[in-house]
């Protein structure tokens, strides 16, 4: 059995399907739901902790600033010891109980499904809208594809990734912030034009 | 009229005319036209009035030195105050007036101050305005802003757009001239990434003023086109040098249009984080100082050059050159290609290796002469050995020299250098990763200069990690050239100005001296000489050279003022960028959010949370739906979204340990399925934060801290967990967001939570006050936690947050037949202050555990942040303020938050302050929390709540802060 | 704006750091007594020059990164994460 379909976390937003400049390149902003578990290795157990990942998700724990990814599931660094897992929406709290039980005594299992918020920002111009609100160099140089950093985008944490070579960028916040965020990129795309699609449209690459 | 347009030349499109208007009166121009450029080729000669003296001026320059033609640009909200015509591109309909004249340009009553000159020196202004100091609001202050100062800012709302960008590179180059052009080309070639800015709307600097060197800034610039990793950013002044290799830049992108298209905005913001930096900032002309080198008429040689080559525009007919360096030669040149009537070039100097090529085009050149005064229209030209020579001329051309524009090479750190051959600073060593090159650092001719910038591009980008590209053609070597001889002052009788803008004179320099303001910085301060929009970059050096003579010492050790950015005028609008009206600052939102705007909650920001106030019905004011809200909950049942608490998960086999000396009361011994208060005190033994802990598991705790401490603490805990306690084995992560709190309280809350709560007994014997259990509504998995803040029997809910709305739909449907009432944070507040609760304005950073009543929770011994330092006997005095309640004697008189606690009315002495108040409704009267000396012992004393903000004072009975239940009976209920 | 090397991120802006002071410090043990901790707590130095501070990366991987910055000038030697100490540079 699934689990009840979550409400958007673009409630509080009142914005049209699409917006911006009319003629010119858009990007995509698409809420993407999301299992996100949070793992944080007990003390001296990080190696058990990679082990016992890659046995159940088949997940190479990254390095920092890296993602991993294995069939749907993907993993990225966010602090010593610390990643998150990303993994589709429907396996819901199941993923949570058999991660926890696989991991009793190696780790610290804490959902953040409905902490988090996943929004996926594509197109030609992806890299242009998120200079007007983020600090951190994204030249493909730097920032390659599979590449994560925790940073401020809009004035608020946000883990990114990049996905793909559109580019896609997976930005995922703070759900209080969700909102705040979707309402500061559809700003920043202006001059570019946007759409937003609902749920389930992007698919983890 | 003397100005012109030239039959042919310059960069313009003169297959089209645009019209625009200045004060008034209709002009024609072209595409590529400044609005200076526009005025002279229509034969304006005065364009504005001075700052001080009102004393008419004309366009000096032809760029950002500019010190005297402002104007007050476009119309109604988009006007403009002080923008420079020499850098106003023209479009069609630009409107533009002169400012700083009144009533008009040519009449200005003002001017008499010119007459009074003598009286208003340097230091004028500190002088006179000093007494009466109530003088100064009413009348020395609109006086100076009538006479003096520069255009007006408008009070409309800027109808356009600004945003930032953040841009990194391995090599940023600044300024696009012959220098900036070859580093940008030869660390393109490397393949570095390369972003190249140049403040003007096209690419070239110096060789726009050359026809000989067209083709090659042509070849450069399709050559920098042609590389995937340069960024060419034309308009794009840089502003500032900061730390670590990060320079701040405008770009004017909407500036040269009437309105930015839609969707477009008007300025850029911009950023760079560059591994390395090339300077090619290039050189400004200075000026000298002579009588009447303020005058209409008056025009540094360089933007002579600059109107005919550039604009195609001749700015007069007949010419004096007057110069101390070869460069104005080329302006002869230009001059006689302009079919100026009569050119005469007055050089300071003995000879000049120029001079026989000018001499053949009939040009006048005479050595060893100076400008004695300039009228307007005829020079005083004085020889050596005294004689004069008065020459008619519309134009006076101006060269002293060039200074290299050091500006951002002084800001990124590097010390100025003393270059005796060009008499002036350059950049010294650097400081962080960054070269100067070209007329930047004194080496200057195209030729020079464009070698100069490919070394130094070449060098940034092998700096940055790179290989040098393949090499290019550069333009033909310079000629070598005669050295300039240093001339700053012509010493004669009239006003010889040093900063144009400012009105700043040589004698206002001498009498800084004089009265001991001898520093350059002093000297800067009291005659405002380098102030303002121009910076005195024509006559900074100047200035500093006179006030060097005055004290006898070399130039060189006189110095400059520091400079600091910004190197030229920045609008508020583009700093701000889209951080505007509801792009301020972030905006948190509860999953609930939704919810409380549909059913017409008043929302408040608290913290960055947008939180429900309270929720009116028709017809209601505030205190009724605050009243309505709370008698709910009081009476029957209320639910509340508390979603904005801070939540911590604490996991590890040290959680217990950890919590036992993070709070100042012990967490060991709580028992799994029970919360517990808990008070966490600064090293200091200050209260930090409070709230309640909840224990999951052996070795899985719950926090809860208060909204607005929810960050501060989760940073407190990382601190002491990674720094101090790094052998705890604790893992932590913040669930804030996670989890929709919902406070479901009231005496008819169990039975509405019995309705919906599915596997839980929340009978009072199973799930007792302060239990927490697991359990589900509407078939989402929730936790129950039996804790009160309204001191009513109450629960908290918490639900997956995407679950949150559909727990709450269910909780109110089923407290539906009990009158259930959603609350906001107002009936919240008015029955934590009935019950006694300490919050944020009692925990504000100087209440200690004992002055809040909890002395007793604080543990003895052990490692606890906060006990040695609260154990201090100055904060364990009993007689400090302790928390109170209060209540007028008089039900019917209203009580102050902030109001001050005296024995009667009148006496001095604070006794304490009044931190909260509230109507009650259980005492139908205004009731209060205080902070209040000796407080325990005053129970039942009266004293005087005194608000002399207010002119009240109200006698006040100190009571128990518990106003109601102070057994707690109604939370075990 | 400061370009501060997180020993875990990298070079980041330092908006997203916030500056908690001197690291030099040093939290006493539990019995140290009252001046241990008064010191502790408010007793700085105030350098001119090369200082070790605190700059917790909060909108990154929220370590407390001990960072050794000049005060005069800026420049940044060496920043390392919580547990460590800043190794010795010979002057
Ligand atoms: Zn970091």
């Amino acid at each position: 059995m699934s689990a009840p379909e979550r409400r958007s976390r673009f409630g509080g937003a009142s914005l049209p399907a699409r917006g911006g400049a009319a003629q010119g390149d858009a990007v995509t902003i698409a809420e993407c739901p999301a299992t996100l578990i949070q793992v944080t290795a007990r003390k001296g157990r990080q190696d058990a902790l990679a082990a016992a990942t890659l046995k159940e998700l088949a997940l190479a724990l990254p390095a920092p600033g890296a993602s991993a990814l294995a069939g749907d599931c993907s993993a990225l660094w966010l602090q010593p010891g610390g990643w998150l897992i990303q993994a589709p929406a429907n396996d819901g709290n199941a993923l949570v109980r058999r991660l926890a039980a696989a991991l009793d005594g190696i780790a610290a299992v804490v959902d953040q499904s409905h902490g988090r918020c996943v929004l996926r920002l594509s197109g030609q111009q992806a890299r242009a809208v998120l200079a007007k609100l983020c600090r951190l160099d994204l030249h493909p140089r730097s920032f390659a594809v599979g590449a994560s950093a925790t940073t401020l985008v809009g004035h608020v944490a946000c883990t990114m990734r990049l996905v793909d070579e559109t580019p896609a960028f997976d930005l995922i916040v703070g759900a209080s912030y969700a909102t705040w965020l979707l309402e500061e990129l559809v700003e920043a795309a202006d001059a570019f034009g946007w759409q937003l699609t609902r749920a389930g449209a992007a698919q983890p690459a | 009229m003397s100005g012109r347009r030239l039959p042919a030349g310059g960069h313009i499109d003169r297959e089209r005319h645009l019209s625009f208007s200045f004060d008034g009166r209709r002009f024609f121009g072209h595409p590529g036209d400044t609005l200076a450029s526009a005025l002279i080729a229509n034969g304006v000669r005065l364009v504005g009035r001075s700052f001080k003296y009102h004393r008419p001026r004309g366009i000096m320059t032809a760029g950002p030195d500019e010190p005297s033609a402002l104007v007050e640009l476009r119309e109604g909200a988009r006007t403009e105050p002080n923008s420079k015509m020499t850098e106003v591109a023209l479009y069609e309909g630009l409107v533009a007036r002169s400012q700083n004249r009144w009533p008009s340009l040519g009449l200005d009553l003002m001017a008499v101050n010119s007459l009074a000159g003598k009286l208003i020196g340097a230091g004028f202004y500190y002088k006179t305005f000093m007494w009466p100091k109530a003088f100064w609001e009413k009348v020395y202050e609109p006086l100076i802003r009538r006479a003096a100062g520069l255009g007006r800012a408008v009070d409309r709302r800027d109808p356009d757009h600004y945003e930032a960008l953040h841009a990194h590179c391995d090599v940023l180059v600044v300024g696009s001239g012959a220098a900036g052009l070859a580093a940008a080309r030869a660390a393109g070639a490397s393949g570095a990434r390369v972003i190249l800015c140049e403040r003007d709307d096209l690419l070239g600097g110096g060789l726009l003023l050359d026809p000989a060197h067209d083709a090659w800034r042509r070849q450069t610039i399709a050559a920098l086109e042609a590389m995937p990793e340069v960024e060419i950013l034309p308009r794009t002044n840089v502003f500032g040098y900061y730390d670590h290799n990060l320079l701040g830049a405008i770009e004017h992108a909407g500036d040269h249009l009437a309105e930015p298209a839609p969707h477009q905005v008007r300025q850029r913001y911009r950023t760079f984080r560059a591994t390395e930096v090339v300077l090619a900032t290039g050189a400004s002309e200075r000026l000298i100082a002579f009588p009447g080198n303020d005058k209409p008429g008056v025009m540094m040689a360089g933007a002579a050059l600059a109107y005919i080559h550039r604009f195609g525009v001749a700015p007069g007919e007949r010419a004096v050159i007057f110069t101390n360096n070869d460069s104005a030669y080329a302006t002869a040149h230009a001059l006689a290609d302009a079919q100026f009537d009569r050119i005469v070039l007055a050089d300071s100097r003995a000879a000049s290796a120029c001079a026989d090529d000018v001499k053949a085009r009939g040009i006048d050149v005479r050595f060893g002469v100076e400008v004695a005064h300039y009228g307007g229209d005829r020079v005083t030209l004085r020889a050596r050995n005294g004689a004069s020579d008065r020459i008619p001329a519309d134009l006076l051309c101006v060269s002293g020299g060039w200074n290299p524009n050091v500006h951002l090479a002084s800001q990124s750190g590097a010390r100025l250098r003393w270059h005796e051959q060009i008499a002036s600073f350059v950049p010294g060593e650097p400081v962080q990763a960054e070269r100067s090159a070209g007329a930047a650092r004194g080496v200057f001719g195209p030729g020079n200069a464009a070698r100069d910038g490919a070394e130094a591009g070449a060098a940034a980008a092998i700096a940055a990690g790179f290989k040098p590209g393949a090499a290019f053609a550069l333009p033909d070597a310079d000629r070598p050239e005669t050295p300039l001889e240093p001339l700053w002052e012509v010493r004669a009788q009239g006003k010889a100005f040093v900063d144009l803008q400012n009105d700043v004179t040589t004698e206002d320099i001498r009498l800084a001296h004089r009265e001991g303001f001898s520093h350059i910085e002093h000297a800067k301060r009291y005659t405002t000489h380098n102030m303002a929009t121009d910076q005195g970059k024509l006559g900074g050096l100047v200035g500093a050279a006179v006030l060097a003579e005055a004290r006898g010492e070399p130039l060189e050790k006189v110095g400059l003022p520091t400079f600091r950015p910004y190197t030229s005028p920045v609008t508020i609008g583009a700093l701000a960028g889209r951080a505007i009206g509801e792009h301020f600052q972030p905006v948190r939102r509860t999953s609930l959010h939704d919810w409380h705007l549909r059913h017409g909650a008043a929302m408040q920001p608290s913290g960055a949370w947008l939180r429900p106030f309270y929720y009116p019905k028709p017809g209601e004011d505030i205190w009724d739906a605050i009243f309505r809200e709370a008698r709910a909950v009081r009476g029957s049942v209320g639910i509340c979204d508390v979603s904005t608490l801070g939540k911590i998960d604490l996991q590890g086999p040290d959680a217990a340990t950890f919590l036992d000396r993070l709070y100042a009361n012990a967490f060991s011994t709580l028992a799994i399925g029970k919360a517990r208060y808990g008070l966490m005190l600064r090293e200091d033994g200050i209260a930090f934060d409070d709230g309640t802990t909840a224990r999951l598991g052996p070795e899985h705790f719950l926090l809860t801290c208060t909204t607005a401490n929810a960050g501060p603490v989760l940073e407190h805990m990382e601190f002491y967990a990674q720094t101090v306690w790094p052998d705890l084995d604790v893992q932590f992560s913040s669930v804030t967001d996670q989890w929709a709190q919902m406070a479901v309280a009231g005496p008819r809350s169990r039975l509405t939570l019995q309705k919906v709560v599915a596997g839980l007994d929340l009978s009072n014997e199973a799930f007792p006050f302060m239990a927490v259990g697991e359990a589900t509504i509407a078939g989402i998995p929730v936790r129950v936690f039996r804790i009160s803040f309204s001191g009513e029997l109450a629960y908290e809910v918490a639900a997956p947050s995407g679950d949150g709305e559909t727990v709450w739909e269910a909780i109110i449907a089923a407290g539906e037949e009990f009158g259930i009432a959603p609350y906001g944070l107002e009936a919240m507040g008015l029955m934590r202050i009935e019950k006694g609760h300490a919050a944020g304005p009692e925990l504000n950073g100087q209440t200690t555990a004992a002055d809040l009543g909890m002395g007793r929770m604080v543990k003895k011994a052990g490692d606890v942040v906060g006990r040695v330092l609260g154990a201090r006997p100055a904060l364990a005095n009993p007689s400090r303020p302790r928390l109170v309640g209060i209540r007028p004697t008089d039900p019917a008189k209203r009580l102050r938050g902030g109001a001050h606690l005296v024995s009667e009315p009148g006496a001095g002495k604070s006794l304490g302050w009044v931190s909260s108040v509230t109507q009650s409704i259980e005492l139908s009267q205004w009731i209060g929390l205080a902070m209040l000396e000796d407080g325990a012992a005053r129970q039942g004393q009266l004293l005087h709540a005194v608000s002399p903000l207010h002119g009240e004072s109200v006698e006040v009975i100190v009571t128990s802060p518990h106003h109601i239940d102070p057994e707690n009976a109604r939370v075990r209920a | 704006m400061h370009l501060i090397p997180c020993p875990c991120c990298g070079p980041r802006a330092e908006d997203e750091f916030h500056y908690r002071g001197d690291a030099t410090v040093k939290r006493p043990a539990p019995d140290a007594g009252e001046q241990a901790f008064y010191d502790f707590v408010y007793t700085r130095a105030n350098p001119r020059g090369w200082h070790v501070e605190w700059w917790h990366h909060y909108a990154g991987c929220r370590q407390w990164v001990k960072v050794e910055r000049n005060t005069m000038t800026h420049e940044i030697r060496t920043a390392v994460g919580p547990a460590e100490d800043i190794p010795e540079v010979q002057v």
